[in-house]
């Protein structure tokens, strides 16, 4: 069990990728993930519609993002909960990054060291990838 | 509950299954596992047998036309039909269907036509129909069993003296649900209509007789009756098979060719173009014989009492939602109460439980229930144990802990 004392620790991708290599057992994995995706950020109202969400996920996701003195936040979430864990862990290291940061952020080597992919079906690597794609695009626009 | 030594038996025929101990295999309906006797029989045909079929003289070739024939006879036979000839092998289910609305095109139907087809269908046996419709400009009707209770008064609303086909399936993928497909033949007879059965979900389950069902096609795949992929039958009822045009163009399906003109071959060559899949016929001829040996009766009762088993059990767990009917055939549809299908799937499949999640190739009957998401479907047959299904239902219940 995850506490939420810890969870707000964890925040970084060192810290996030250290947390979840220390499962030897998928269960473990899997109960961290569909647990941590109860601390995505509220998305802000009136956003989780149809233009916002993203297509090639096998379920429904919704990303959005704020701009405050320039500065980008994303928010998503998701009708499935192993998503909504998913969306944590892309979300919280990169709301912590400047734009520059996010725009350089290499999500393929992060996902690798989170030995992710791997446990994840096809399907759902590849909505990983339609989301961090998205994240790319809205960082150069 | 345990299984019985008859069921063990047979389970032991199939060989990923034993090498695969910790699988527990419940998508049949997607496809079936495959006895040894027909990996045997494609070893058999290329190491001692190989040649083509029909067209060449030599011994080798008209060793295994012969063999190819039988396996069209075997397979006839088995589903009730006594003139090998009506028996058409397609590449499956879904080209069966394709090829009869195909040559249904080229026919003459008049344009106050309308083709009815049910509110269960598999995506095979509608999205055909409604582009023929569309081309046409007919009307489709869609039989609409009013939340599946009233089976047999949709259709006697559907169908008209207008209809030209009546396309229902025997059993419903989605949802394991058995149409009243005698009464539908005869409404359809009724009405001067002609009847398709998409038989693609029950020719492993119940026994079939073409004959006594007196449709005028009859539809299914190979590979989900223990059988290889990439093989269909295509029934067609004497009486129809020489009204309507070919399907494909080229060899084997002449008699005589020049530049002016063709003359086709009568059937079943008339609606067999080309070198066919031979391994495949040949393999499914073996796997027939093989179910011919087998207690047929006692492995469907099997089936049906291993369905009422996790039926109840499932019932009684007040966090699923059942969508399968009681007397489902060997399909149960459920979904589990705040949980997305493709989580629930996700873990089982780590737990080594394979089923099906999703709208199942049948996104309409989805949709008139409302779930956007579609269901978990378990899909059994006479190989799965009593042992499966309760790992599936300790996996079940172990869904809770990672929440
Ligand atoms: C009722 C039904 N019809 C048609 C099909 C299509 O069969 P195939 O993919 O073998 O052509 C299926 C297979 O899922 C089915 O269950």
């Amino acid at each position: 069990m995850t506490d939420n004392h810890l969870i707000s620790e964890i925040q970084s991708t060192d810290n996030i990728i250290e947390h979840f290599n220390q499962f030897r057992q998928w269960e473990d994995r899997y109960r961290f993930i569909m647990k941590i995706g109860k601390n995505l950020q509220a998305m802000p109202v009136n956003t989780q519609n149809e233009s916002n969400e993203v297509s090639g996920c096998e379920s429904k996701v919704w990303l959005t993002h704020t701009k405050h003195d320039n500065q980008l936040t994303f928010f998503a979430t998701s009708d499935s909960r192993i998503v909504k864990g998913l969306l944590w862990i892309i979300l919280t290291p990169i709301n912590h990054m400047d734009n520059a940061e996010i725009a350089q952020f290499d999500f393929d080597t992060y996902f690798e060291q989170l030995n992710l992919i791997k446990h994840l079906s096809p399907s759902r690597g590849a909505g990983l990838l339609a989301i961090t794609q998205k994240i790319k695009q809205i960082c150069q626009q | 509950m345990k299984t019985p030594a008859h069921i063990l038996d047979f389970k032991a025929h199939f060989p990923l299954l034993i090498n695969k101990p910790d699988l527990v295999y419940f998508d049949n309906a997607a496809t079936t596992q495959k006895p040894q006797v027909m990996l045997d029989a494609i070893q058999h045909f290329y190491q001692y047998d190989y040649a083509t079929v029909h067209r060449s003289t030599h011994t080798l070739s008209s060793d295994v036309t012969h063999q190819y024939e039988e396996s069209r006879k075997n397979v006839a036979q088995y589903i009730g039909c006594d003139q090998p000839s009506s028996l058409i092998w397609t590449k499956g289910t879904t080209e069966s269907i394709n090829l009869v609305a195909t040559i249904l095109q080229d026919s003459t139907i008049s344009s106050s036509s309308n083709i009815v087809i049910s509110d269960l269908e598999h995506h095979a046996n509608l999205v055909p129909w409604q582009q023929l419709c569309q081309k046409l400009n007919i009307e489709l009707r869609v039989a609409n069993t009013q939340q599946f209770q009233h089976k047999i008064d949709a259709f006697i609303e559907a169908v008209d003296q207008d209809t030209y086909i009546v396309a229902c399936s025997h059993v419903s993928n989605a949802l394991g649900i058995t149409q009243p497909i005698k009464d539908v033949i005869k409404l359809a007879k009724k009405y001067n209509a002609l009847s398709l059965i998409d038989g693609a979900q029950a020719v492993c389950h119940l026994n079939v007789d073409v004959n006594a069902l007196d449709c005028d096609f009859y539809v299914f795949s190979a590979h989900k009756m223990y059988g290889p992929t990439g093989l269909g039958c295509l029934y067609i009822k004497p009486e129809q098979q020489s009204r309507f045009p070919p399907y494909q163009f080229g060899g084997e399906m002449v008699k005589t060719v020049n530049y002016n003109n063709t003359v086709f071959n009568d059937l079943p060559h008339k609606y067999e173009a080309g070198t066919p899949n031979i391994e495949a016929v040949i393999a499914f001829g073996a796997v027939i014989q093989f179910l011919q040996q087998q207690n047929l009766t006692l492995l469907q009762q099997y089936e049906s009492e291993l369905t009422r088993y996790l039926y109840q059990a499932l019932k009684q767990r007040s966090f699923i939602s059942l969508y399968s009917p009681i007397d489902s055939q060997n399909i149960i549809s459920f979904t589990l109460a705040d949980w997305h299908p493709h989580d629930v799937s996700e873990l089982l499949n780590n737990m080594n439980i394979a089923v099906r999640v999703g709208t199942h190739c049948a996104q309409p009957v989805m949709q008139q229930l409302q779930l956007t998401n579609g269901t978990i479907r378990l899909s059994l047959c006479a190989y799965n144990t009593y042992e499966d299904a309760q790992l599936f239902l300790r996996a079940i219940d172990s869904l809770e802990d990672f929440i």
